[in-house]
């Protein structure tokens, strides 16, 4: 009986990890992220967004990059996420630089 | 190489900032993303550490007193059944050794001390910075084993509002709220909250006295700050009222006494302070401060037939004026007085009946800081004061840290304080013990604390791991101290006559992962011995030494967070016992080491979180704290001498909204 459970556990765990179809996105945003506060203020409003599994921020190449489940979200909603907070995003294509980081920028309120 | 050192820098350059959790750094073709961790070294010579919103977010941490359960350095006495006086031991020694600060003003003394901890609520702080030995002569000559500096949350934080509920299994209900206002630009203002109250009383041990006292509160604090190039303002009051009530309110297999032992508390305390500073030359960091405070506290308290009550009332005003000849040298000098009124009326055997105090402390101080970029940096600096009660003295420090290497860090400290003993004040929570309480003419408490440190630090790419030990030694030329050995019949705070001393060492690791893991395990023993009727014995009711491990982890989105903190204490020397009415000792010669362990586990919303955790979760309690609770009304009574927990295991549950932020 016991094995019948395990190897039902098992498959029904090989099935969800299947039916997951994570990707990954590279974002700019403007105005640019000059500071702690911004990086906190972007992955605390991403990181309650539905199908999110990771955040990564690098200030100084201005990226956001979301690791998240497509089925349960997209680009774009992540985009709308961020006006929430004042920062309008765009994706980065594959081998795109986003504007290096300059001082005067200035986080939204 | 190059990467490790410049993230160590990075590290160090921003470790006085409030902290959030990860940092990104871009270090030539390297970028590493990295967990700060959530309690940090001081950057500058002193020795220390601050700890951040998320180590108080480890814990319910209900209060300043709670604030230190996961943390290594500070250990936090078990409160008394009869008044809760709970206080924070450093390097060994008693609270009141350590400078209590709210914002680099000095706060919280006289009969406000032994209740201290549990006047500042947990949600209310941003971050608590702990200074260890010999500091800065900046706030007084008063800090002799070290400083606490509590940060309050800021009036220019995000505008928003947060408000807190929580509960616990021994029917205590806090309500906590904080709201920040942009007024106009360079203009905030900030309100903060606090009531709590319990609803029911515990007497787990079946003795007819309530387990802890009773305590209803109502906190309240208004902040302002304003900034402008030139100017910058900080101003606020406060208010608290307490009521906390003690004793024989539980009833007995069934019944009441008719005529119960009651101990009752009650607290007023107002509060308010302004800093003022002008900004010559921000390139050099010139500058003149003002900063000022007032406190009125009053306390009512009732003790059996016993009485104490006291209207203490306090004037503080610094002068600052500091100025950076270039990137190496930099000097602060000032002047400062402090005004202490304690109005007292005692009702006890052999007291005062009416005592009035009075002291003031002007002052003058120096302090040069020489930095020779990142490897060396030295504090010396000196003050002169003038006490209306004891004349002029004098109060050295210095401290100095040298990296030698990258992640090296050695520090080493020497410095003198001193402090004036109101006797009444400060211990009037000994009144509730049957034994008489004896207070002898006191000096001013005087010591040397020499201290060295050692720390590295090891970075491999985004993990951390700290090592630390350090050594500290208080000697102190004139104490008071509090001694139950000498005569078993009444508790004397006596004048020291011979040696007193305090030898701590400590060793701690912290292990910070990019995953989410941290991990701190340290261990510390403790030498403390006084003289008690000419001999030199261990200071009761210390424990001998603390092993502390916590466990810490974060999701990758920190949207759960599971914390563990267990901690054994030592055992130690209990006062000399008395032989009870019914022929049998008080005590036992010596008190076990106990274990404690506590967990938490948040969960984080978007406009909210929940934590639920449990404290005290190997069950241990204290037997018989309360000795001769049969006969609280005789001599042999006594709920003084407490050295661990009296209440078993606890669980607890809380909530924060936060809006608009």
């Amino acid at each position: 009986m016991s094995r019948i459970i395990l190897t039902l556990a098992l498959a029904a765990s090989a099935l969800a990890l299947q039916a997951k179809d994570i990707q990954k996105v590279v974002l700019t945003t403007t105005p640019q992220m000059h500071c702690q506060k911004c990086e906190t203020k972007i992955k605390n409003q991403l990181r309650f967004e539905k199908g999110v599994k990771l955040i990564e921020v690098s200030i100084p190449e201005q990226t956001v990059t979301v690791t998240y489940d497509a089925e349960k979200t997209t680009p774009e909603r992540l985009i709308d996420s961020l006006k929430k907070i004042k920062y309008t995003a765009r994706t980065l294509k594959e081998g795109e630089k986003a504007s290096p980081a300059s001082d005067n920028s200035s986080c939204p309120r | 190489m190059t990467w490790a050192v410049a993230t160590f820098m990075s590290f160090s350059a921003m470790a006085d900032e409030p902290s959030d959790s990860i940092s990104t750094y871009n270090l030539e073709d390297y970028v590493v993303t990295k967990r700060r961790p959530s309690t940090f070294a001081l950057s500058g010579p002193e020795t220390g550490f601050k700890v951040g919103q998320d180590e108080l977010f480890k814990a319910a941490c209900c209060n300043l007193g709670e604030s230190f359960t996961t943390n290594p350095s500070v250990d936090v006495d078990y409160a008394d059944p009869a008044t809760g006086a709970k206080q924070i031991k450093l390097l060994g020694l008693a609270g009141t050794y350590v400078q209590m600060m709210s914002e680099n003003i000095p706060d919280f003394r006289g009969a406000a001390a032994p209740f201290a901890f549990r006047y500042v609520p947990g949600p209310w702080l941003k971050s608590i910075r702990v200074s260890k030995g010999a500091s800065t002569v900046k706030n007084g000559y008063e800090a002799i084993t070290g400083q606490i500096d509590v940060e309050y949350l800021k009036p220019q934080d995000d505008p928003g509002v947060t408000l807190n509920a929580y509960f616990d299994s021994d029917t205590r209900l806090e309500a906590n709220a904080d709201a920040n206002f942009n007024i106009v630009p360079g203009l905030n203002m900030e309100v903060l909250g606090h009531a709590e109250n319990r609803f029911s009383d515990h007497d787990s041990n079946g003795n007819g006295f309530a387990d802890s006292p009773s305590v209803r509160q109502f906190n309240f604090m208004n902040r302002w700050n304003y900034f402008s190039e030139r100017y910058i303002m900080h101003a606020g009051f406060s208010t608290l009222s307490e009521r906390s009530r003690a004793g024989q309110i539980v009833s007995h297999h069934g019944h009441r006494p008719e005529n119960p032992f009651l101990i009752n508390l009650d607290t007023y305390r107002y509060q308010a302070y302004m800093k003022h500073a002008l900004v010559f030359d921000r390139d050099h960091g010139t500058n003149l401060a003002l900063i000022a405070s007032a406190s009125m506290h009053q306390l009512d308290g009732l003790y059996g037939i016993k009485s104490y009550s006291v209207n203490e009332k306090n004037v503080y005003a610094q002068l600052m004026f500091e100025h950076d000849f270039s990137e190496s040298h930099n000097i602060s000098a000032g002047a400062s007085i402090n005004y202490d009124y304690l109005g007292q009326h005692i009702v006890a055997p052999d007291a005062p009946g009416r005592l009035r105090e009075r002291e003031t402390t002007p002052g003058l101080y120096a302090q040069y800081t020489f930095r020779l970029a990142e490897q060396l940096s030295v504090m010396a600096g000196i003050r002169g004061d003038h006490s209306s009660s004891f004349g002029w003295f004098a109060t050295p420090r210095f401290n100095l840290k040298w990296t030698p290497v990258d992640g090296l860090d050695l520090h080493a400290s020497v410095g003198k304080g001193y402090r004036t003993v109101h006797p009444w004040a400060e211990y009037n929570y000994l009144l509730a013990s049957g034994r008489q309480l004896v207070v002898e003419q006191l000096q001013q408490e005087a010591a040397w604390t020499y201290g060295a440190n050692v720390a590295y630090t090891w970075h491999l790419n985004s993990e951390q791991l700290k090592f630390n030990i350090e050594y500290f030694y208080t000697d102190f030329k004139r104490q008071a101290i509090v001694d139950y050995d000498s005569d078993l019949s009444a508790i004397t705070i006596a004048a020291l006559k011979g040696k007193s001393f305090s030898h701590t060492a400590q060793f701690d690791v912290t292990y910070t992962s990019s995953f989410g893991l941290s991990a701190t395990a340290a261990y510390r023993l403790n030498d403390v011995k006084a003289t008690y009727g000419g001999t030199l014995l261990s200071k009761p009711l210390t424990s001998r030494y603390k092993a502390l491990l916590t466990l810490s982890y974060k999701t990758p989105l920190e949207l759960w967070q599971f914390d563990a903190t267990f901690v054994l204490n030592g055992g130690g020397r209990m006062p000399a016992p008395y032989r009870l009415p019914n022929g049998e000792m008080s005590w036992n010669d010596c008190f076990p080491a106990f274990p404690s362990l506590n967990l938490q586990v948040t969960r984080w919303f978007r406009h909210f979180s929940i934590y639920a955790g449990g404290e005290n979760l190997t069950g241990f309690r204290q037997k018989n704290p309360i000795v001769w609770a049969s006969d609280p009304w005789s001599n042999a009574f006594d709920p003084t001498v407490i050295w661990g927990p009296i209440h078993g295991a606890m669980a607890y549950i809380g909530i924060r909204f936060n809006f608009g932020r």
